[in-house]
């Protein structure tokens, strides 16, 4: 008996310690005090940048897969409409993951909308989605596991991507040339899903409830895609927007409004949206909040100001676009980054 | 038992059979030492080995396999 | 829910282990079977009643054997004379046969179904096609692990008819021996001696036992998460692209798979023993230091040993001693003489071996060739093992000297490398243009000049190499006699903790594992 008891006090007492030790890592961890922002890359960098972000500063968030943040440029929406934007997104973001970033976001900033692209709603696997129940709220608690990658940041040298809230800038063309009533046909991944799932229903029933409480208006919207999206997949999403409450947009019934032009606007045949299309479809979501919201226009306030510097570095970055393309980037990023660097340097002299 | 100390001395001899209670465990006797054993040790004592003797405790020494081969012989 | 998963390690395996610890002993066992049960209900569904079923029928055909046996000896028992007794024998061990074979052909026909049908059909119909027939195409679903407890089963009933153990009386007793839960995925392959009785004696979880198994799964998981799942994505990048990289990658991607192989499937070996040992059960080891074995023939009795064993007892033996191949290697002694013969044997024996084992991974020439290479290159160690003794005679070698066992060594690992490559090659052509790939192509410099590093970045080729010399200083210790988790486990609470903490706050801030991050499903589960 006694040794019994022994044996659970031990137990006790190691899961005990290991509990502080994670603790005390954890609050050890903090990425954004220990390295450059530009150190912390991939799936940390957006997660990263919006806490950094000033307080209550951000008045859109757009969340969903990849679809979404190439598809939303914050700064275009700032030069056109003056609403302050950011891309919380990932690649392949599944609904769990994007509860608690949500979540993150929301701990400095309270901002007024929520675009939530459609696809990833219809992300599904069972296997992988019951994992996440319990790795994501762990995750999200315990910063030492979520940002465990870190250690990477040591050894490597600066990435390449450059954030610009959350948007990353890619001019790679190759243009779509499939029929332009892909609406009418089958999707040619037959793997993709036509349904929600009940556990992705219940993340965003979760979304849905955490953002009612703060007043954030839901806006669900399917972004031009021809490789993902036909017209029993865009009714499935309007169906599921009508069931749940919250406004929704189609632009792929909208393409001459938002003015696609098959030959220049996509990165990869019709799946995603290069840099030229993602001004298109930013100018329309801008239109639309401008119509449906009563976001405030920051454009002259001294507060906001950071927002005009930005565009001018976007602009600049734009530029250079034309001279190293995409797919060069990352081979000569140790030389371009240099030249950012000098750059940086030279406009810190001249102020 | 000196003829099969002998078989098995002809197939390694760098073994000392008399005290190796580990032949198989060990993989000192490889499955092709064991090819040639049985082959040499039913034309010696003319026995047939079936697979059901292929044990590892019927080869993992000397003694055992001698009294295997007496067993054999009896039947 | 595999092994590896956090569903498995943090949720499921506690809860067995507190449900199992809660139960009168001599219901542990059914704890540890219906656990079984519903993991494998995760992966394969409703093919878990075929996997009941299995059990079952496996369960019956020994028993069978065994009620057959009995009723010989009682009727030889009644026999008069020496004669009459040896054909009432015969007679029995006749029916006994059948049954043996009823049972075994079964097993393998459900294997060879849902493994081999639609690579066969495909096969025949090139040839049907000209006639304008066509086989149909199969749905199959694939039942998780089939691969393994189905040689489980057989060697079973094989043990039971070569009368090596009797056969088991109680059906859950049979059923959790062939589905205990950490085995089911990838094996190991084990005996029914070697678990059946420790799972079914409802032992209590000991303290002792419980530090075992976790520093035992905490080390495979580490060899897992930190090296193989990283080296997943750059070996399926050149393997899936093989035609856009010089020699000097493919090479590469040979080494890199035969690494991700290795930690990947001894990694998840070692979760499945530590499961196992918190149940007090020693599951039967699979992996012993594979790679500082001095040839092809040792490196397979370390490399997936229980899939070697199995081969061995239940293929190779019975192959040895059958009749057919006595009688040949009879009359061949006395027309070639003994070393002839020997190599005869020899191949009489090996093939159908690894013809079996390279057919067992699955359906595929890649497969076929993948045996047929390992029994070409074992038929010539044994053929030139006498030639060799004479080089080392006539150039004065001694082959016990230790720059000649490491060129053994470096030599074997050249054919380990070249048998993965046409192992993980997608199909057999593929292999081959990778193969001579290498000769025609190769540039040592453009493995740093494309090298994908967005795939894969400097702290992970950090992580990997760091992992990999770790790995390999405990192999190389423990082949030394210094085996680093009995000295940790043996070691005083403090320093054990302490090294425990160190493990597992390196394991998580070195794995590779997280949001957007895929974990990477267990090679050997597909098998």
């Amino acid at each position: 008996m006694q040794q019994k008891t022994k044996n659970i006090l031990k137990i006790i007492l190691f899961c005990s310690i290991f509990l502080v030790l994670l603790l005390i890592f954890s609050l050890m961890m903090k990425p954004q005090k220990w390295f450059d922002e530009k150190l912390i890359q991939n799936r940390d960098a957006r997660y990263v940048q919006m806490t950094e972000q000033p307080e209550n500063t951000i008045d859109v968030l757009n969340i969903g897969d990849s679809l979404a943040t190439c598809t939303f440029s914050p700064v275009d929406l700032w030069r056109q409409q003056g609403y302050t934007g950011f891309n919380i997104g990932a690649d392949g973001l599944r609904m769990a993951e994007s509860y608690y970033y949500i979540l993150n976001a929301c701990k400095n900033q309270k901002p007024k909308v929520l675009l939530i692209e459609s696809l990833y709603l219809f992300r599904y696997s069972l296997g992988e989605d019951t994992q996440m129940l319990l790795s994501q709220p762990i995750y999200y608690r315990v910063p030492f596991l979520k940002y465990h990658n870190i250690w990477k940041a040591l050894v490597e040298m600066p990435g390449v991507m450059i954030y610009h809230r959350g948007y990353t800038i890619n001019d790679h063309v190759w243009s779509y040339d499939g029929p332009d009533n892909y609406l009418d046909l089958e999707l040619e991944d037959k793997s993709q899903r036509m349904t929600f799932s009940w556990l992705n229903r219940m993340w965003f029933n979760r979304i849905k409830k955490f953002c009612d409480e703060r007043g954030i208006k839901i806006i669900v919207y399917s972004t031009v895609s021809p490789i993902n999206y036909n017209r029993k997949r865009i009714e499935a999403a309007e169906e599921f927007a009508r069931e749940e409450g919250v406004d929704y947009i189609d632009l792929n019934q909208r393409i001459d409004e938002v003015g696609i032009d098959w030959t220049r606007d996509t990165n990869d045949a019709g799946d995603h949206m290069n840099y030229h299309g993602c001004m298109k479809v930013t100018a329309y979501l801008g239109e639309y909040l401008k119509e449906h919201t009563d976001l405030v226009d920051h454009r002259g306030d001294e507060a906001y100001r950071d927002w005009d510097e930005e565009l001018v570095a976007f602009d600049q970055l734009v530029k250079d676009m034309d001279r190293i393309s995409f797919a060069d980037i990352y081979r000569q990023k140790k030389k371009y980054m240099k030249e950012l660097k000098k750059r940086e340097k030279e406009s810190k002299k001249r102020k | 038992m000196e003829q099969l100390l002998e078989i098995l001395q002809d197939i390694d001899d760098s073994v000392d059979y008399e005290t190796e209670t580990k032949l198989i465990d060990d993989h000192i006797l490889d499955s092709f030492g064991i090819i040639t054993l049985i082959g040499e040790i039913e034309e010696t004592f003319d026995i047939e080995v079936d697979a059901a003797e292929m044990t590892p405790e019927n080869f993992n020494s000397a003694k055992a396999m001698w009294s295997m081969i007496q067993r054999l012989q009896e039947n | 829910m595999a092994i590896h998963t956090n569903l498995y390690l943090l949720v499921f395996l506690p809860l067995v282990m507190l449900i199992y610890q809660l139960v009168p002993r001599n219901k542990r066992w059914g704890v540890l079977l219906s656990a079984s049960y519903v993991l494998y209900f995760s992966f394969s569904r409703f093919l878990v009643l075929l996997l009941m079923a299995t059990s079952a029928f496996t369960w019956k055909i020994a028993l069978w054997m065994d009620d057959l046996g009995a009723q010989s000896a009682q009727k030889q028992k009644e026999c008069a004379d020496r004669k009459q007794k040896s054909e009432v024998k015969k007679d029995f061990q006749k029916k006994r046969v059948k049954v043996l074979r009823l049972g075994v052909l079964v097993l393998l026909g459900i294997l060879f179904y849902v493994n081999y049908y639609n690579f066969v059909a495909q096969n025949v119909n090139v040839f049907l096609g000209a006639l304008g027939a066509k086989l149909p195409m199969a749905r199959v679903l694939f039942p998780m692990g089939i691969s393994f407890y189905t040689l489980e089963a057989v060697g079973y009933m094989a043990d039971v008819y070569w009368e090596r153990y009797p056969a088991e009386k109680h059906l859950g007793k049979v059923a959790l021996f062939l589905s205990f839960f950490p085995q089911i995925m990838e094996g190991p392959i084990a005996r029914f001696p070697d678990t059946a009785e420790a799972l079914f004696s409802g032992a209590p979880i000991q303290m002792a036992n419980i530090n075992e198994g976790l520093l035992r799964i905490l080390w495979g998981l580490s060899k897992k998460m930190v090296v193989s799942d990283r080296l997943t994505l750059l070996t399926n990048l050149i393997f899936g692209n093989y035609k856009n990289y010089h020699g000097s990658f493919i090479i590469m991607a040979a080494i890199t798979y035969t690494i991700q192989l290795y930690m990947e499937f001894s990694g998840s070996i070692d979760i499945v023993i530590g499961s196992g040992k918190i149940f007090g059960v020693t599951i039967p080891e699979n992996f012993n230091q594979p790679f500082s074995a001095q040839s092809a023939a040792e490196f397979w009795r370390r490399w997936h040993m229980s899939l070697g064993n199995w081969f061995k007892n239940y293929v190779f033996y019975p192959m040895t001693v059958s009749p057919m191949v006595k009688n040949w290697s009879k009359k061949a002694r006395k027309k070639y003489g003994k070393y002839w013969s020997m190599v005869g044997t020899s191949a009489m024996a090996l093939f159908p071996v690894w013809v079996a084992t390279g057919v067992w991974h699955g359906a595929g020439w890649k497969y076929l060739f993948y045996g047929m290479y390992y029994f070409v290159i074992l038929l010539l160690g044994v053929a030139l093992e006498p030639l060799k003794e004479k080089r080392n005679k006539k150039l004065g070698i001694d082959p016990n000297a230790s720059w000649f066992k490491t060129l053994r060594i470096l030599k074997t690992w050249v054919i380990i490398f070249t048998g993965e490559l046409f192992f993980n090659a997608k199909t057999l052509t593929a292999g081959f243009e990778m193969f001579f790939s290498i000769f025609g192509n190769f540039h040592i410099s453009s493995i740093w000049k494309y090298w994908p590093d967005d795939l894969l970045t400097t702290g992970d080729v950090y992580a990997i190499v760091g992992g990999c010399i770790i790995v390999w200083i405990v192999g190389f210790l423990k082949e030394h006699g210094w085996d680093a988790r009995k000295k940790i486990l043996e070691s005083a609470t403090p320093a054990r903790w302490s090294i425990l903490f160190t493990l597992v706050f390196a394991l998580l801030l070195f794995g590779a594992y997280g949001t957007g991050y895929q974990p990477v499903d267990l090679i050997y589960a597909g098998f």
